[in-house]
């Protein structure tokens, strides 16, 4: 069946996000690293039903990803989530949908984590969901454990797949780890920027550039947003 | 868009059934290879797109085959086709290898392999560097383009050498960016005449506007690595892209040198002024090129 052209990916009410279109990559950044994961988890949401999300978890363990995806605050159907887990912390943790017992070794294995994404990918397919959102969740630890150089072929590669198979891409990447001119290499292969910054304990803004009808000035988000969780479990994978 | 060619490597008894796929389905050029000796000689002879492979193969694996690839034509979209444990294939490549991988016993694996050397070679996806977003018309607005004039050779090198007496630099360069290569047209300084644009900073500088300055290439982390870099001696890098009237950035003017340094707004200008002067030469050029083809009789007329 022919895809509905008229068809775009919504974001919940709150968030000060317009719509977009199929194929459309974000790349989520800013002074607020943990911010800008928040926001990652909200843009892979959505509160239209029969949403299939997947997640390269990087900095947490998946299962810890999960949690804070499904934490009450966001529209979630657990039977249509999985989460690829490269974090290197925690093997065999049940979330996972993969087929093979052994876990990726840490988020320098580009090779089996492609693997363990395309079959993971293929699964969320076989559910046969209205639309795919995929987040990795984040890019630094690839950064950290391969030349940006094959970083940037891995992202390049997932970019554009999400272009050929209509789905939503949401990357985020701790521009308080990486220099500025990673952090825009990043965002050369995205669609849309979305920048995150703390306003104050819990509060952020976001602006969005490279992607017509957004917020291209600071906008509150008016919602409190769980910044500090991420601290203690960033820190034991360090 | 020009034709996509895909060589597609598998075992003899499997081989009709992916090649058939992909030529009925999509039309593209497909060669055959049922070895990697095989498949190597097939590389060795025509440029490909998109490389499909097996994973067991008689003399070899896929892994090797793509690390193959990935050397002489980094840029090539690979994508392993393949029955084979997923674990197998991961513990070969160990990690840093960035391929696509299609579990060929999968519920729609025909679908997804077709899909992906679409993309792959239509958007090639596993290049290590952003494209410009207009990458498919800037290529075919460079292809149609004529450098071989030799007054537009004597303009080209009379900028580069006003630049680098301008800015006190030791090269400079006019240069376009290809598929796959940076080609020098002029340059002052060096005898530089293709480099890969994988490892080249005007691959970056044509997807900025402005002019793009690099005042150290050792701290920067998209070079820091880059050893060619290092061996021609480049530490400062400023350049700015060649852009059409209609905003597509054919190529770059840049300068280099060995002493790491910085730009003041005056120079950035003065940089922007000479690509200026070096798209005018094209223009009039094309423009020329475009009034002898209209003024001379057809030919067998």
């Amino acid at each position: 069946m022919e895809p509905d052209p008229k068809f775009r990916y919504g974001f919940q009410p709150r968030l000060p996000i317009a719509e977009v279109r199929p194929g459309t990559n974000f790349l989520v950044s800013g002074s607020s690293a943990n911010g800008a994961r928040e926001i990652a988890l909200d843009l892979v949401t959505s509160e239209s039903g029969n949403v299939a999300t997947l997640l390269v978890s990087a900095d947490v363990e998946g299962e810890v990803l999960l949690e804070y995806l499904d934490d009450g605050r966001r529209t979630v159907d657990r039977s249509m989530l999985g989460a690829v887990d490269c974090s290197g912390v925690s093997p065999g943790e049940d979330n996972r949908f993969t087929a093979h017992d052994e876990p990726i070794s840490g988020p320098g294995d580009l090779t089996a984590l492609e693997i363990e994404f395309s079959i993971l990918y293929e699964k969320l397919v076989g559910l046969d969901p209205d639309e795919i959102r995929i987040g990795l969740i984040s890019l630094s630890p690839l950064l950290a454990h391969s030349p940006i150089k094959e970083v940037s072929r891995f992202l390049h590669m997932l970019t554009g797949r999400i272009i050929a198979t209509g789905d939503l891409g949401v990357f985020v990447v701790d521009s308080t780890r990486e220099d500025p001119e990673t952090v825009e290499t990043m965002s050369q292969f995205c669609d849309g920027h979305v920048e995150v910054r703390e306003t104050r304990p819990e509060r952020v803004e976001l602006r969005v550039s490279g992607l017509p009808d957004q917020p291209e000035d600071w906008t509150p988000v008016e919602y409190d947003v769980a910044l500090d969780r991420w601290d203690a479990r960033s820190s034991e994978t360090d | 868009m020009s034709e996509i060619t895909v060589l597609c490597v598998a075992r003899e008894s499997e081989l009709g059934q992916v090649s058939d796929l992909l030529g009925d389905q999509l039309g593209v050029s497909v060669l055959d290879a049922v070895s990697l000796d095989d498949a190597e000689e097939t590389l060795s002879e025509t440029d490909i797109d998109c490389l499909v492979t097996e994973y067991d193969l008689p003399d070899g694996t896929g892994i090797e085959l793509i690390r193959r690839v990935r050397t002489s034509a980094p840029s090539t979209g690979c994508i392993l086709y393949t029955d084979a444990e997923p674990r197998t294939i991961a513990d070969e490549a160990d990690s840093g290898l960035v391929t696509e991988y299609v579990d060929r016993d999968g519920p729609v694996a025909a679908d997804r392999l077709v899909e992906l050397v679409t993309t792959t070679g239509r958007l090639r996806t596993q290049t290590a560097y952003p494209l410009p977003e207009n990458e498919s018309e800037r290529l075919a607005v460079l292809d149609a383009l004529d450098f071989d004039a030799p007054s537009l050779d004597r303009a080209f090198n009379r900028i580069t050498e006003l630049a680098a007496h301008y800015f006190d630099v030791d090269r400079a360069t006019v240069n376009v960016i290809d598929e796959d290569t940076q080609e020098v047209l002029a340059s002052h300084g060096t005898d530089w005449t293709s480099l890969p644009r994988e490892d080249t900073i005007c691959t970056y500088s044509i997807l900025d506007d402005d002019v793009t300055v690099v005042p150290d290439t050792s701290t920067d982390p998209r070079f820091e690595d880059n050893d060619d870099l290092d061996d021609m001696d480049v530490h400062f890098y400023a350049g700015v892209p060649l852009t059409t009237s209609d905003g597509l950035p054919i190529g770059t003017l840049c300068i280099y040198d060995e002493e790491t340094r910085e730009l003041s707004d005056e120079d950035r200008q003065f940089l922007e002024l000479l690509a200026d002067e070096t798209m005018h030469w094209v223009s009039l050029h094309s423009r020329l090129d475009q009034q002898r083809t209209v003024g001379s009789p057809t030919e067998g007329s």
